[in-house]
Order: structure tokens, then C-alpha cells, then sequence
């Protein structure tokens, strides 16, 4: 039953950090359900605005709740929630990860954009570990199964085709030779 | 009376063993504390008849001891005078002894002395005689020293005057030939210098040359450093968010291209 949560979250996030913050969300909003409400989970989907309003939740977490299907809360109860929810955060560690280094950060539709992509183009279970580092200029740079790829300005700047530095160099040597003394 | 002692058998059968043990034993103590009484009163009294015998005898025992101490103190003072005079006399057959001595050793000494004075005489005249005869043989040592020392002297003049002449002669032609070195090393000193001088121009030139091409390198990575910098702050200033992504995702799309994701 922890499975089809997990699966709705996986889907909805593309970074190890929403995947947490969004599992948060949820114990949040089924410890409201459950014992500020005295509910059972099954009620929750009528009970997120009220939660998002009582919690003053973003956009983004508000839609996570909401995407959520309501038989995935029906599977929960007041008794287990805190432990499957722990069975998710551990099943976490089990997904392939892409530390990736970024020149900005981006916002959230960037993310999104780029986490499909990733998703679609490398592994479709993939999560991001998203790190900021401006030195980079553009590109990025991440770890791959313990091995660093280096993919910013300096990368672009090496791999053009008669490419700056070599310009640069040809033009100096020139110059060199121009106003060497002579013998 | 018959009637009564019946009377006492028939009371004293009557009363129970352990009573009459008790009055028995009441009685018995009754009877040795009177006892006791009665012994001590004798003996108070026997003490008392006693005392004149006993006080008469401690007087004649004190008398007696009284005489034996004067007797014995009369012979210690005997005794002590007769070795005061053998000790005296002792002493005087001593001193007689030690003067005997004194004089026989007086005697001894001077005998002595006058053999000593007898020896050191003799000593003094060997010496004497001695010392004459080393006298003469220095002087006569001393005169040969001296004729010897005279001839060396003369030897060495002879010497030094022809050797100064062999050296006079050594060094005038060391001279000359020291003239003709030194104007050949001067003609070879003249191309050496030329030469060396020549060669280090040379290093010179081409080390100013290596310098400058090391120097030109050091400002090619320079510029090309600056150069990328710049690039840095201004792709960072001027590339919006979608252009970002973009970018990445082209980056992600070379790695696999490359063949990294599939490692």
C-alpha cells in the first residue's frame, strides 16, 4: 500500500529534495486528517483545501496533495501512516541518482522540464541530488556511478572547433614574433 | 521434757528439706563469721605479747651491723694508706728509672752526632775535589765548542755567498724567460677573450629570447584565462532560465551521445 503512494510522488517530483519535502506534506496532512480532524484517511481528499489553507502551503505542494489518487489515501490509517511513510523515505535510497551541479538554479517548470527529460532520455526511475555552483558559467557538471563529467563553459569553450583558445594563441604567437629584437 | 523434745522432732521432721538446708546453711555461716571474729581477736593479742621480744632483737641487730660497718671502714682506711705509700714508692723507683734512661740516652745522641759530623767532613771534601775536576772539563769542552763553532761559521759563509751567487743567476734567467711567457700568454688571452665574449653575447641573445617567448606564453594563458572569465559573467548575466535548461539538457544529450549514461 506504501507502493502506490511512493509511485504518485516518484511520478509528480524529479529531485531527492521534493521527494522528501513532498513525503513531509503528506504526514503532515495525514497526522491533520486523522487527529486534528479525527478522521480517516479515506476523507482526506476533501479536507486538502481546508489543510492548505490552515498550513498556508504553496502552489506547488497543494497540487502534489491534489494529484494524489484517493484510493491511494484510502490504504492508509491513523495507526500505520507514520511507519509506511518511513518504508517510503528508506525505498528512496533505492532509486538511481544523478548528482548534477547546476550554474543557477532553476525554477520550478525548468525542473520539471528538465527532470522529463531525464527521465526520458536516461533512466525513468531517476532522481536529481540538484547542487548550485556559478563558477560553472553554463552547462553542468555531475557525478555518474563515482565518476566526475565535467560539462560547463570550459567544456564548451576546449571542444569547439577552432575553438577561442587556439584563436587566441595563434593571434599571440604572431604578435611575439612581430616584436621579438632583432639579432 | 520428753513432751517438748517430741515436740521438737514433730516440728523438725515437719519442715521441708530444702527449708531445713537453707536454716542449716544460715546457721553454718553464722557460725564461721563467729569463728573468724575469734581468731582475729587471738592473734591481735599475740602481736601484742609478742612486741617487746621483737623490738629488743631488731636493737641488736642494728647494734651488730653498726659494728661491722665501723669495723669494715676501719680496714678500707688501712688498706687505702698502705697503697697510697707503695704507690708513692712505686713512683719514686720510676723516676729513678727515667733519669738512668735520660742520661744513657743523652750519651747515645751525642755519639751520634759526632759520627754524623765525621761523614758529612768527608762528603765535602769529595765534593770538593769533584767540583774542581768538572770545572776543568767544561773549560776544556767550552774551548773545543768554541774552535768548532769558529770553522762552521766560516764553512756556512763560504755557502751562503754561493748559493746567493747560484740564485742570482737562477732568477735572471727565470726573468727572462717569464718576459717571453708572459708576451705569448698576452697574443693567446687576446683570442680567449674574443672568443668567450663572443659566446656569452650569444647565450645572452637566446636566453633573452627564451624569457621572452616564456613571458609571451605567461600572457597568452593570461588573456585566454581573462577571456574566459569574462565569458563567465557574461553568459551568467545574459542567458535566461529556459536558455539554461537548454543548455543542460544539450550538455546531458553530448554525455549520452558520448556513451557516459550507458557505462
Amino acid at each position: 500500500m506504501s507502493s502506490a503512494l511512493f509511485d504518485h510522488v516518484h511520478r509528480l517530483v524529479y529531485t531527492r529534495a521534493d521527494m522528501l519535502r513532498a513525503l513531509g506534506v503528506v504526514r503532515e496532512f495525514l497526522s491533520f486528517v486523522c487527529f486534528t480532524k479525527g478522521r480517516e484517511a479515506a476523507d482526506a481528499p476533501e479536507l486538502i483545501k481546508e489543510f492548505a489553507a490552515d498550513r498556508a502551503l504553496d502552489d506547488e505542494e497543494r497540487t502534489w496533495l491534489q494529484q494524489i489518487p484517493a484510493e491511494a489515501w484510502s490504504a492508509f490509517t491513523r495507526d500505520t501512516f507514520h511507519s509506511t511513510l518511513d518504508a517510503c523515505i528508506e525505498r528512496i535510497d533505492t532509486l538511481p541518482h544523478l548528482s548534477l551541479t547546476l550554474a543557477a538554479a532553476l525554477p520550478p517548470a525548468q525542473m520539471r522540464a528538465l527532470g522529463e527529460w531525464v527521465r526520458t532520455e536516461i533512466d525513468p526511475q531517476l532522481l536529481l541530488n540538484i547542487e548550485i555552483d556559478t563558477n560553472l558559467g553554463v552547462g553542468c557538471r555531475f557525478v555518474w556511478k563515482s565518476k566526475l563529467h565535467d560539462y560547463s563553459l570550459a567544456h564548451f569553450l576546449h571542444a569547439s572547433g577552432g575553438g577561442l583558445r587556439e584563436r587566441l594563441s595563434a593571434r599571440l604567437s604572431e604578435l611575439a614574433s612581430t616584436n621579438a629584437p632583432a639579432e | 521434757m520428753n513432751h517438748v523434745l517430741d515436740y521438737f522432732y514433730e516440728v523438725a521432721l515437719s519442715i521441708p528439706l530444702g527449708a531445713a538446708l537453707f536454716v542449716a546453711l544460715i546457721l553454718l555461716v553464722i557460725a564461721v563469721g563467729i569463728l573468724l571474729y575469734m581468731v582475729f581477736r587471738l592473734h591481735m593479742r599475740v602481736r601484742d605479747f609478742m612486741y617487746p621480744a621483737y623490738d629488743q632483737i631488731v636493737k641488736k641487730a642494728e647494734y651488730e651491723a653498726d659494728h661491722i660497718l665501723t669495723e669494715a671502714r676501719e680496714q678500707a682506711r688501712a688498706i687505702r694508706t698502705r697503697a697510697e705509700l707503695e704507690a708513692s714508692k712505686v713512683l719514686a723507683d720510676h723516676r729513678d728509672e727515667s733519669k738512668a734512661l735520660h742520661a744513657e740516652f743523652v750519651k747515645e745522641f751525642e755519639s751520634v752526632a759526632n759520627a754524623g759530623k765525621e761523614m758529612l767532613g768527608k762528603e765535602n771534601e769529595a765534593i770538593q775535589s769533584f767540583s774542581k775536576d768538572a770545572s776543568a772539563r767544561f773549560k776544556q769542552r767550552a774551548d773545543e765548542a768554541e774552535s768548532a763553532l769558529k770553522e762552521e761559521t766560516e764553512t756556512l759563509r763560504r755557502v751562503m755567498s754561493e748559493a746567493r751567487a747560484t740564485l742570482e743567476e737562477t732568477l735572471r734567467e727565470l726573468a727572462e724567460r717569464a718576459d717571453k711567457d708572459r708576451s705569448a700568454l698576452v697574443e693567446q688571452g687576446d683570442a680567449h677573450i674574443k672568443e668567450a665574449l663572443e659566446e656569452e653575447l650569444k647565450k645572452a641573445r637566446e636566453a633573452i629570447a627564451a624569457y621572452q617567448k616564456e613571458r609571451y606564453a605567461l600572457v597568452d594563458r593570461e588573456i585566454v584565462h581573462l577571456v574566459e572569465e569574462v565569458a563567465h559573467t557574461v553568459l551568467n548575466r545574459s542567458l535566461s532560465l529556459d536558455e539554461h535548461t537548454e543548455i543542460i539538457k544539450q550538455a546531458l544529450a553530448e554525455a549520452k551521445q558520448a556513451g557516459v549514461f550507458s557505462s
